[in-house]
């Protein structure tokens, strides 16, 4: 029986345990002060929208991004400690899109799909 | 669009497990690899009504006509936009439509994402998919061992020293629980009771568990439960090449390649490598024997779709097994110790070679109609010594089925009809007995689906075969399904099961024993009948879905293969039932998602097992008779980090009766209970993901699992009692990458 309750208290513990980094991960993920981004960019339809969307989450210091196609502009909620738009825009460059004023890499413009490169009519 | 429309009806007479209706189409969603996904279990119902259905595994859906034009269909998914197509005119052909995904910003109370475990609410039988997300919960590494989150399937351990694990469903062996491939029959016979030892977790795309009895048209041999593993398909393997690597810290290391040429529209093929290997020696508890196996495996499966972009569709392939295992103790050495009692060894060789076919015929004027014919072939060995004693298994199987699909007069009334052929060649050696049989079974099937437009839909299902050594058997078969609201769900079902048994290699764990193995009669089939009830809750809790299912199900035996450990010690004796047999289990889930991306599921578990041996209805050993699973997992935005966490608690246990042994190897009539904690970590980079894991994280371990260690040839020794893990803490880390 002792054993029985000592091992119970065990699986409790580390189940507190578990739980207790999990708030406390997502309190460090909630707690950070962050700011909003718009940056257009040459996105031209749904399969765009989820390669800038994917690439950014890959980025350093950005927290989530919205592209909305029509407009081709994509929201980006970062901190600011961690990255600048200068290298947000450089990551969806990299990603083969034009972000603002930066060009898109052209090494990965050319490996985009066919009805992702911008000078297709839709 | 025609060609998709040929597309889904060759497949539709191909599964065989759909039903042929007037209007059809497939859901496609978006993923976040910018490409498009078939979303199996997604809701499609008619605005303002109850009638609707589910998608199958590859995203198709069949729904009855509306009663008045034009109509809203609704599309929803989890995870995904939900979409509302008008239809003024139902369509010649199928319509295809594409969900978005909804990770959004500015939708944060609308935001939700797909359950990597669902139940639906319009399938007539209780079915629980599992998607290939929820396997990777715990990455390791076969099927037998992928169900540790799952609470409806329970993995069981079987002796101390072969490193084999089972299935149990309902409180009963994996042996009652009918696995299908590609619902074509799978492992039977010499592999019904280990076969998912043999399924690397990677290749499968989603699993679907049914509990209770499955469907006629897959035969008779589904009596706790039916499981159809769905495997990769070619064109859903987006990246040429997949590779996962696995290794823990005791020695274990396990690759995975999928190999995905592109060839043409036509033309399919996946290649599916598998190879693992344990060589190094472990004894943790210091009982001189080995904790482990040491084993490797060599799997291979190649398949290959071709569909003729008109009216003819074909599916096959090939699997080739290869495994070695060793176990026993630490000193034994094959060829100075095999057949004599220097030193205790365990040798498990297993080979296999199968094939499948399938093919699909349509009529493209009537929608609703097609013929499926699936075939299927494999050979198997499985040689064994335990000590002294040796086992050699081979079965030559073939496999048969024709379905036609059609309706009576309108899609509410559908119906199927067909034929199976099954063959079975059996030769065993025992010791010194050889045991030969051929089964020949050739069957028909019906099966008659009504659907009530509103909420209520019932499959009836009844085959007759005739079974060359025990005669005519009749499978009658009934599934109900009635939504009392939207999100509330009823279903009853009850049906006859019916299976021959293998009791060496099924009960292979006994032979790790001085048990003497004692067959007192003739064995007949196994036949049982079981019931379920379930009612399944959808609701709304902290902003997010949640779900409650309560299900309760009866297995009654008319005849098993009663294995009795608790007559004698040094015994086990095979008998058929005289007496009563049954199995009650009752189960409660509850999941909910208390944050967006956090979610909970809790189950609880009773059962109550009893089989009649010599006379005395007493428990089924080793089967707990509470469990309780706790799982949580939590992914960030876009599951770059993911974080999964499983708790299982396993109550008391009956441990067979050894107070005939001398006292010091006497075990308590019951067993201890225990926690078991997992936990894993994934994280996602541009180009693979990366994985780190522990089981058993507590270290517990059964003490002394093996009785009478040091004398292994003596007649008390016993390894096959267990009810707990041997292996104590596992860590474990791996990766996964695509090649584009």
């Amino acid at each position: 029986m002792k054993k029985i309750v000592h091992s119970a208290k065990q699986s409790i513990k580390a189940t507190t345990l578990i739980a207790f980094l999990l708030i406390s991960i997502l309190a460090k993920a909630q707690n950070k002060n962050t700011v909003e981004l718009k940056v257009k960019t040459s996105a031209v339809c749904g399969m765009c929208k989820t390669t800038i969307e994917r690439e950014l989450a890959f980025a350093k210091g950005v927290k989530k991004s919205e592209l909305d196609v029509p407009s081709k502009v994509v929201t980006v909620i970062y901190n600011p400690n961690k990255t600048t738009p200068e290298k947000i825009r450089q990551a969806i460059s990299m990603a083969g899109y034009d972000a603002d004023d930066v060009p898109a890499d052209p090494k990965a413009y050319e490996k985009l799909h066919a009805c992702c490169k911008k000078d297709v009519t839709h | 669009m025609i060609r998709i429309l040929f597309y889904i009806l060759l497949l539709l007479g191909i599964t065989g497990s759909i039903q042929a209706q007037h209007f059809s189409g497939r859901v496609l969603g978006t993923t976040t690899k910018q490409t498009k996904e078939q979303l199996p279990g997604a809701n499609v119902y008619w605005l303002g009504t109850t009638t609707g259905t589910i998608t199958d595994s590859v995203g198709i859906f069949h729904i009855p006509q509306p009663q008045v034009l034009p109509a809203k269909l609704v599309i929803s998914m989890i995870g995904y936009t939900s979409d509302t197509i008008k239809i003024n005119a139902v369509p010649a052909g199928s319509i295809e439509v594409l969900l978005k995904s909804t990770i959004s910003l500015q939708e944060v109370n609308v935001e939700s994402k797909q359950s990597t475990t669902r139940y639906s609410t319009f399938n007539p039988v209780n079915t629980e998919i599992i998607s290939s997300k929820e396997l990777l919960k715990a990455a390791c590494c076969n099927l037998s061992e992928s169900f540790s989150t799952n609470a409806s399937v329970d993995v069981a351990f079987t002796d101390a020293v072969s490193g084999a694990r089972k299935i149990q469903m309902l409180g009963l062996d994996g042996i009652y629980t009918q696995i299908l491939s590609e619902n074509m029959p799978m492992l039977r016979g010499l592999s019904a009771a280990y076969g998912l030892n043999y399924i690397p977790g990677t290749w499968i795309e989603n699993i679907m568990v049914t509990k209770g009895t499955g469907s006629v048209v897959n035969g008779y041999e589904s009596i706790s439960g039916q499981i159809n593993l769905e495997f990769l398909k070619p064109k859903e393997q987006e990246a040429p090449l997949f590779i996962n690597l696995y290794g823990n810290h005791k020695g274990r290391a396990e690759a995975n390649v999928h190999i995905a040429p592109k060839i043409n529209e036509k033309w399919g093929t996946l290649l599916f490598l598998h190879a693992s290997d344990v060589s190094l020696k472990n004894d943790m508890n210091k009982d001189s024997f080995l904790d482990m196996p040491l084993s490797r495996q060599y799997n291979v499966f190649n398949r290959w779709n071709y569909h003729n972009q008109k009216n003819f569709e074909a599916q096959f392939g090939i699997k080739a097994l290869m495994e070695t295992r060793q176990a026993g103790q630490t000193n034994f050495n094959y060829k100075n110790d095999f057949g004599t009692t220097n030193a205790y060894g365990i040798g498990i060789n297993t080979k296999a070679l199968e094939y499948f076919s399938k093919t699909g015929f349509l009529f493209p004027s009537r929608p609703y109609k097609s013929i499926g014919i699936q075939t299927s072939g494999k050979w198997q060995q499985r040689d064994m010594y335990f000590g002294l004693k040796k086992y050699a298994g081979e079965q030559k199987n073939f496999y048969a089925n024709i379905i036609y699909a059609n309706i009576i007069n309108t899609t509410n009334h559908k119906y199927k009809v067909g034929a199976s052929y099954l063959l079975d060649n059996f030769s065993e050696k025992y010791s010194d007995s050889a045991f030969a049989r051929t089964e020949s079974v050739p069957g028909i099937f019906a099966e008659y689906t009504y659907t009530h437009a509103e909420n209520f839909s019932v499959v009836a299902g009844f085959r007759a075969d005739y079974h060359n050594i025990f005669g005519i058997q009749y499978t009658p078969r009934l599934h109900m399904r009635y939504n009392a609201t939207k999100s509330t769900t009823l279903r009853i079902s009850a049906g006859r099961g019916f299976r021959t048994a293998n009791v060496f290699v099924e009960n292979q764990p006994v032979f790790a024993s001085s048990r003497k193995v004692i067959v007192t009669e003739k064995l007949n089939p196994e036949i049982a009948w079981n019931y379920g009830i379930s009612i399944n809750q959808k609701m709304r809790l902290f902003d997010n879905e949640a779900f409650l299912n309560l299900d309760f199900f009866r297995t009654d035996f008319e005849n098993q293969v009663v294995i009795d450990l608790d007559n004698d010690v040094n015994q086990v004796r095979f008998y058929n039932l005289k007496g009563k047999s049954y199995s009650n289990s009752l189960q409660l889930d509850f999941g909910f998602s208390p944050l967006k991306m956090l979610d909970v599921k809790l189950a609880y578990k009773w059962y109550d097992v009893r089989t009649t041996y010599s006379q005395q209805l007493l428990d089924r050993p080793y089967v707990p008779k509470h469990r309780v699973m706790f799982n949580a997992a939590y992914a960030t935005y876009m599951d770059i980090w993911k974080f999964d966490f499983t708790t299982n608690w396993f109550g008391q246990s009956r441990i067979p009766n050894t107070s005939m042994s001398p006292a010091e190897y006497q075990l308590p009539e019951k067993s201890k209970e225990y926690f078991l904690l997992n936990a894993q970590i994934t994280k996602k980079f541009r180009k693979f993901d990366l994985y780190l894991g522990c089981e058993n994280i507590l270290n517990y371990t059964q003490k002394n699992p093996v009785i009478a260690p040091d004398k292994p040839f003596g007649s008390n020794f016993d390894a096959s009692m267990i009810y707990a893990p041997i292996e104590g803490r596992i860590i474990y880390a791996g990766l996964r990458m695509e090649i584009k």
